[in-house]
């Protein structure tokens, strides 16, 4: 049931857990994680939009094809032009995964909360499918649960409160 | 406006942008608040519900606040009102949660002796601080079995590498100081 999405973004490390009656969100530290928990009948609304990492996409190309290249076609040198080989072999598989993956944007609406909390990183495909379905079964689970925990309860009446002010006079 | 297909919702496409995305809505249930009882007459009324009997008086303000406004901090009562406002910097931290991670101690302790420079420092004091590395394993193995978030997040590999990490670690520090010993008696025979 539990499943966990870590973003692998070294400046802000972010985990989040779906855990049987909420999805916890970790903030990472050197020694401790914040813990901030959301119950699933807060979330009124899920969003998951995928895109391509066009960014790592043009760093790939420039820091290891290009070089890579450039060293295969430059050097006559067999050692030089097996490293532009293995630099070119690298880009590619990069260039791959990152194709393949694509950047993932997870934005969880909560009820009376105005912004969205947001996660956002490079994930395996069926590690967002397994934490979407795990996710959404949860929300549903706890929603239904609460539901039929609401309808068994009689709501009481509230009771206005008391109007003390004199009946106006009639006139004579 | 995007319309997510129903039920449960699903892949939608904007037809202006072309922006495509997953949507999921769910019920919105009200907030889960105790009701607060209306005020008589003669009742001391909430400062913020003038319709609503007080409860109690803010720790903070010295306010009467009705059992909506309360928020019970450290065993004091406070009015969410002054919580947002003055109490802010003072309480923020109070609904703060955290979760120890004994196993990124570990990790942090046995990164150091990678780093050139610091390893002069840490290599040596290995025999100090592997013991209490070994002390934090166990303290993580006895919070993983009772702590389920902590077992999820602590990854499965972990109770295996960290010990290996450690004792090879320590194997090294005793090489070293067996070496230096050798050394140094050889030297003074």
């Amino acid at each position: 049931m539990s499943e966990i999405l870590k973003t692998t973004s070294v400046f802000d490390r972010l985990s989040f857990v779906v855990m049987d009656d909420s999805l916890v969100r970790l903030e990472h530290g050197s020694t401790q994680d914040r813990v901030r928990k959301f119950r699933f009948i807060e979330i009124e609304g899920i969003l998951f939009s995928r895109a391509a990492p066009v960014g790592r996409l043009i760093l790939c190309t420039v820091f290891f094809i290009l070089p890579g290249i450039a060293m295969m076609l430059l050097n006559s040198e067999l050692a030089l032009v097996m490293v532009g080989l293995g630099l070119m072999v690298v880009g590619l598989c990069l260039l791959v995964w990152y194709s393949v993956a694509g950047r993932t944007t997870i934005q969880i609406y909560r009820a009376n909360r105005p912004t969205p909390e947001k996660v956002s990183g490079i994930f395996r495909p069926r590690k967002v499918r397994r934490f979407r379905e795990n996710l959404i079964a949860g929300i549903q689970r706890a929603q239904s649960a609460a539901a039929l925990r609401d309808a068994g309860t009689v709501q009481a009446p509230e009771v206005p409160a008391l109007d003390l002010t004199p009946p106006p006079i009639p006139p004579v | 406006m995007l319309t997510p297909p129903y039920p449960g919702g699903g892949r939608v496409v904007c037809p202006q942008c072309r922006w495509t995305g997953e949507i999921y809505l769910f019920k919105r249930f009200p907030l889960d608040t105790a009701a607060a009882e209306s005020a008589l007459p003669e009742d001391a009324t909430c400062i913020h519900h003038p319709t609503k009997k007080a409860t109690a008086i803010c720790a903070g303000s010295g306010d009467y606040i009705c059992s909506l406004c309360a928020v019970e901090v450290n065993g004091e009562t406070f009015s969410a009102e002054y919580l947002n406002k003055a109490g802010k910097a003072k309480f923020g931290k109070a609904f703060d949660r955290y979760l120890p991670r004994p196993d990124s101690v570990i990790y942090l302790l046995a990164i150091t002796i990678l780093i050139p420079g610091v390893d002069y420092v840490t290599f040596p004091l290995a025999c100090v601080w592997i013991p209490y590395a070994f002390f934090l394993y166990f303290k993580a193995l006895r919070m993983r079995r009772e702590n389920d978030l902590f077992r999820i997040v602590m990854p499965r590999y972990r109770m295996v590498t960290i010990p290996i990490y450690l004792t090879l670690i320590g194997l090294a520090w005793l090489g070293v100081a067996i070496a230096v010993l050798v050394a140094v008696l050889s030297r003074r025979s």
